[in-house]
């Protein structure tokens, strides 16, 4: 019973996490798109440099959420 | 009953594992997507910049070069020429670290100097010389700055 408590609270956890993650994503994908419609200035490419960063980010804890609910998790 | 609970636990798992891999491709191409992006932003900004220095130097020394005549010739509008140079120097080393990707800034300040700088030569042709193609050309450029003014009624 307990062990059951277990996989649905990290069921839930992982549910939740990747909720936000993909929100996250979403919102860095369309600032990028953006980003890349302002004139080329130093602040176009350190909006680009930061979301890189955060996708970076972002892939590093998908990948650890996808290995943690089993498998290989490593996407190309 | 315990059986059944478990196993729609491990089915969510095989859920969710599947949202967040497609999560994680999604990640990966919106990451491909902003680093070729963000290369093309590199790769423009460096070619402007070259273009920019190139014109910048090519400027600065044709204009030292006529001031340098006009000091020897003792010419009025050559020596107007190399004080123009001198704030746009100045603004060039004030600013070079502050905004160094901001091209547009250098090439608005060039136009101006050269657009100045022609001015003055047509009026000083015009007024010193009694020049009449000097007099004809700054009454073309009038009327150009007139016609390119933007419409005020939009």
């Amino acid at each position: 019973m307990d062990n059951l408590n277990l996989i649905a609270k990290e069921l839930f956890q992982s549910v939740e996490e990747s909720v936000v993650l993909m929100s996250k994503v979403d919102t860095l994908g369309e600032v990028a798109m953006f980003a890349m419609t302002l004139p080329t200035t130093k602040e176009t490419v350190a909006i680009l440099e930061y979301i890189k960063e955060e996708l970076t980010t972002t892939r590093k804890r998908l990948v650890l959420l996808s290995s943690k609910l089993g498998g290989d998790a490593d996407v190309k | 009953m315990l059986n059944k609970i478990k196993n729609v636990l491990l089915e969510g798992t095989v859920v969710v594992k599947t949202v967040v891999v497609s999560i994680l491709k999604w990640c990966s191409k919106v990451q491909e997507l902003a680093v070729q992006g963000f290369q093309e932003l590199k790769a423009s900004i460096a070619v402007e910049q070259l273009a920019v220095t190139l014109l910048v130097s090519v400027v600065i020394f044709g204009v030292a070069l006529l001031g340098a005549l006009a000091v020897l010739q003792d010419n009025f509008v050559g020596m107007l020429t190399l004080l123009s140079l001198v704030p746009f120097v100045v603004f060039q080393i004030a600013y070079k670290d502050i905004e160094p990707t901001d091209v547009s800034w250098d090439l608005e300040l060039l136009s101006s100097i050269l657009v100045l700088y022609v001015v003055t030569t047509l009026s000083y042709m015009a007024y010193v010389d009694r020049n009449l193609s000097a007099w004809l050309l700054l009454a073309v450029l009038l009327l150009l700055t007139y016609l390119s003014k933007p419409d005020k009624k939009c």
